[in-house]
């Protein structure tokens, strides 16, 4: 004879059933999966080092949001975005360090103007402001700046007589070194204006000045055998790879040299060795008035997608909170500088070649211009990338006017193609005084 | 039907007739109402647990918690083998009938959805790895090994010098990077992708983009042999990261050891990167999983205990009812008979992705553009067995012979199958039961 307990037990037993019964059906009943969004993704240039400490800020950039991002580093960055937009699947967010592809972008209605909150956050000169329809927009911002206008040496090497360390080569972008050096000669021989003017494609290549610019860098690296430009032409500006990856070119086998011009990010290199940063412009024949006139590079986002996650990741990845962490996640000699770090804490330099490029950028320069080479259209630029080549191998009088003139063609063609009607004005400024 | 005409109901032939008029869930359960004289557990209690008998008199000092938490594990290992395997013996018609009326629909249904879920894996994996994975890894190859062989021409065609102007570049140049840009386009529509994989292939499209424009730079610059080389240098570059050692510049295909890691950004890199992922992904597919497993298991019991619970079911009708052949439960019982070839489908699906695995690793990282210079060369000297035409001839023959092509498409039927035959059984049974009922209402038989 059955308890009235041992009843309930039952009853609780055959209601526990009939819910597992219930829950098994469930369970097979196709759908019921949950869809989760896709990753975000970003698109941005860096590679190696500096591409994994972003990458690893990117990814605790997740928490809390649902999404998850995956980014893809490459030099090759014009083809790629250009056959994203063609295949009509752009990445969520771009990290591009060239005005002039942003501006092409913007003109052609693929960019999204950015939210207030991070439109705050284009600072001048990375993020000029371009005119739409007559109204103000801002497309970027910059998440990571570079200062250029630096010389590099050993410690204790004599600055009388410098002999040059170049190397050219760079994948897709081969030739940008030798770029930055005339675009830096220009900056300190002809001042900030004529060399906005030149970036922003109103300044003929034909003008003195440019070409002035042009046979300085040529006398500055002086008479070279044709070995030497064949190991210029065809060595990284990493320099000679060794065992542990690249040293770095005045560390390389056969460059019997002691300086090197390049911008700050090139210390991951000499991380660990007795190396002195100096701004440039005392080696460049420039005038004194300019002297505290630097080139500046940047990487800015921009929003490629309607998807708001889109525009709250570029929110939070330059804002100080995500600027902490990436900064937490890089290791010193990858570091990244930021814009306008007024009124915001400070990570302490690693060693004194970090402090001195913190104070040259946020202190001691007085003038910031923008790359040149990236504020020209992408056509123009990399014309100006192999015109480099062209002319490290061959400087002479004549080759270079063929080049300069070639070049002139170019940017005229470019300035007719992307004539502006007055629904779109490109940047004219991009230059600005530091801290904005 | 079979039951109208073969059988008549024989209340009195059962030791256990039911002679009440109406009947309660409980009661038809044995859950030990006061009417229940041939409760299951007390006639067969050697073959159940008997909750009842042990917990008579409990220990006081055993916790009420413990004792309750053994009470229900009793009861539910009591009901469930109840419903698994139930006897017929000592048990009213009515509660028989009523069990096998739930439990033959929910093994039905376990079982089939179990195997449907299984089988649909199995069949999907294979339709995955033939139709995405292998044509991917296939592309990827092709587009490799085609790049380093365009890499060798335009080096050989441009070392000659100023011949090279009115020349240009060969036709096998243009071929293979053609053949290449078209290999990456595959790859991009094979679906095989990720988002950041894709993105990673358009990546290495860009880089294709990048690396031809180089070589065209060199193409100009063909009387300038410092030029011509260091333009070379940048389009070798993008294909591959490790420079050319001194000991093979000789060579025409040079070693490329893909670079892994931060520093992997050149074309071979990223390209052996996706290799590696859709391989991994592919000895995954390739392998029983643990859910797979799991539902097999479950799906092997199931079945099991429904043949034999649709056997003992129509026994019993047979004894008790004296219906010779129920064709409804026949008929319910008729999915069962595709079981064994749904099984061997499964197993030689798995066997062809398994095969597959090693041909796949042979496309990854035995080709070469030797061999494909070779096979192109010398179409009738007999295939190459690491060509990269030989492997895919293998994986798609292996993929395709590994299965039963005529049950292409079934998968999705499989649990409908299942659930119509519980569906079929659950009436059946829930008419028989009914019509019991009513005869063996008193007055309704004389």
């Amino acid at each position: 004879m059955n308890r009235p307990g041992n009843r309930a037990v039952n009853r609780a037993v055959g209601r526990g059933l009939r819910v597992l019964l219930a829950g098994c059906l469930l369970a097979l009943v196709p759908g019921c999966t949950s869809d989760t969004p896709d990753p975000l993704v970003v698109l941005g240039p860096w590679t190696g080092e500096e591409g994994k400490a972003f990458e690893a800020a990117l990814n605790r950039l997740d928490d809390g949001t649902g999404r998850t991002y995956t980014y893809e580093g490459t030099r090759s960055l014009r083809e790629t975005l250009v056959s994203q937009l063609e295949a009509d699947a752009p990445p969520d967010v771009a990290i591009l360090n060239s005005i002039g592809e942003l501006t092409e972008y913007a003109r052609r209605d693929e960019l999204k103007p950015l939210v207030e909150e991070t439109a705050e956050r284009a600072y001048p000169p990375w993020a000029p402001t371009l005119l739409v329809d007559g109204r103000r927009r801002t497309y970027w911002v910059p998440l990571k700046v570079d200062l250029k206008s630096l010389v590099w040496s050993k410690e204790g090497t004599s600055s009388d007589d410098p002999a040059w360390c170049v190397g050219l080569a760079s994948q897709a972008t081969s030739g940008w070194p030798g770029t930055d050096w005339v675009e830096d000669i220009l900056l300190h021989q002809a001042g900030p204006a004529v060399y906005e003017e030149w970036a922003t494609s109103r300044l003929s290549w034909l003008d003195p000045a440019v070409e002035r610019a042009w046979t300085t860098w040529a006398e500055l690296l002086g008479r070279r055998s044709p070995k030497s430009i064949e190991r210029s032409l065809t060595t990284s500006y990493e320099g000679v790879p060794g065992p542990d990856g690249p040293r770095g070119l005045l560390d390389s086998p056969g460059f019997d040299c002691t300086y090197e011009h390049q911008s700050a990010f090139i210390r991951y290199l000499y991380a660990s060795e007795d190396v002195r940063v100096e701004p440039s412009a005392r080696f460049l024949g420039g005038r004194a008035e300019f002297r505290d006139a630097y080139e500046v590079a940047g990487d800015m986002a921009a929003v490629f997608s309607d998807d708001p996650a889109a525009q709250e990741l570029v929110e939070r990845l330059s804002s100080p909170a995500g600027r902490k962490r990436w900064q937490a996640e890089a290791d010193p000699g990858v570091r990244p500088l930021f814009p306008n770090t007024a009124g915001l804490p400070s990570a302490v330099p690693a060693n004194p070649v970090e402090q001195e490029i913190d104070d040259l950028l946020n202190s001691r320069a007085r003038t910031l211009c923008f790359d040149a080479s990236d504020v020209m259209p992408p056509e123009l630029r990399d014309a100006f990338h192999r015109a480099v080549l062209e002319f490290f191998r061959d400087p002479s009088k004549r080759h270079l006017d063929s080049l300069l003139r070639q070049l002139e063609t170019v940017r005229v063609q470019v300035d007719e193609e992307s004539a502006d009607g007055r629904s779109f004005r490109p940047p004219e400024v991009i230059c600005a005084s530091s801290g904005g | 039907m079979a039951r109208k005409e073969g059988h008549d109901l024989a209340p009195d032939d059962r030791p256990y007739a039911d002679t009440s008029t109406g009947t309660t869930p409980g009661t038809a359960l044995g859950t030990g109402t006061g009417d229940e004289r041939a409760d299951g557990p007390r006639v067969n209690g050697a073959a159940r647990p008997q909750p009842a008998e042990d917990d008579a008199a409990p220990p006081a000092r055993v916790p009420r918690a413990a004792r309750a938490a053994r009470l229900v594990v009793a009861e539910l290992a009591r009901r469930v083998w109840l419903y698994v395997w139930p006897s017929a013996a000592g048990r009213r018609n009515r509660a028989y009938l009523r069990e096998r009326l739930v439990a033959l629909p929910l093994l039905a249904v376990v079982a089939f959805g179990a195997l449907g879920w299984a089988y649909s894996g199995v069949r999907d994996d294979s339709a995955y790895v033939r139709d995405r994975l292998a044509p991917a890894l296939v592309g990827l190859a092709n587009a490799k090994a085609s790049l380093f062989i365009a890499q060798g021409e335009a080096e050989e065609n441009l070392a000659e010098g100023r011949a090279a102007e009115l020349s240009g570049l060969s036709e096998r140049y243009r071929t293979r990077v053609a053949r290449a840009t078209q290999s990456l386009n595959q790859v991009t529509r094979s679906g095989a992708l990720t988002v950041a994989e894709e993105q990673e292939l358009r990546v290495v499209s860009a880089l294709v983009v990048d690396y031809t424009g180089w070589i065209g730079r060199a193409q100009n610059h063909v009387a300038d042999p410092v030029l011509r080389d260091a333009e070379l240098t940048y389009a070798r570059s993008m294909l591959c990261s490790t420079p050319v050692a001194v000991a093979d510049r000789q060579d025409r295909y040079p070693p490329c050891s893909p670079t892994v890691g931060s520093a992997a950004t050149s074309i071979v890199d990223r390209v052996a990167g996706l290799e590696r992922q859709l391989r991994e992904r592919l000895a995954d597919r390739a392998a029983w999983s643990g859910p797979v497993l799991v539902a097999a298991v479950v799906c092997g019991l199931a079945l099991v205990l429904l043949a034999a619970g649709l056997w003992r079911t129509v026994s019993f009708l047979r004894r008790r009812f004296r219906i010779r052949l129920s064709v409804p439960l026949a008929v319910a019982a008729l999915p069962l008979l595709a079981v064994p070839l749904l099984t061997t489908d499964a197993l030689l699906a798995r066997h062809a992705q398994k095969e597959a695995v090693p041909v796949a690793d042979a496309l990854a990282t035995r080709t070469s553009p030797r061999t494909e210079t070779i096979a192109e060369e010398r179409p009738f000297d007999g295939p190459d067995p690491r060509a990269i035409e030989v492997l895919e001839a293998r994986i798609d023959d292996g993929l395709a012979d590994g299965r039963l092509a005529f049950l292409d498409g079934v998968a999705p039927f499989v649990f409908p199958a299942g659930l119509v035959g519980a569906v079929v059984a659950g009436g059946a049974l829930h008419a028989y039961r009914r019509e019991y009922l009513v005869v063996a209402r008193p007055g309704a038989v004389s």
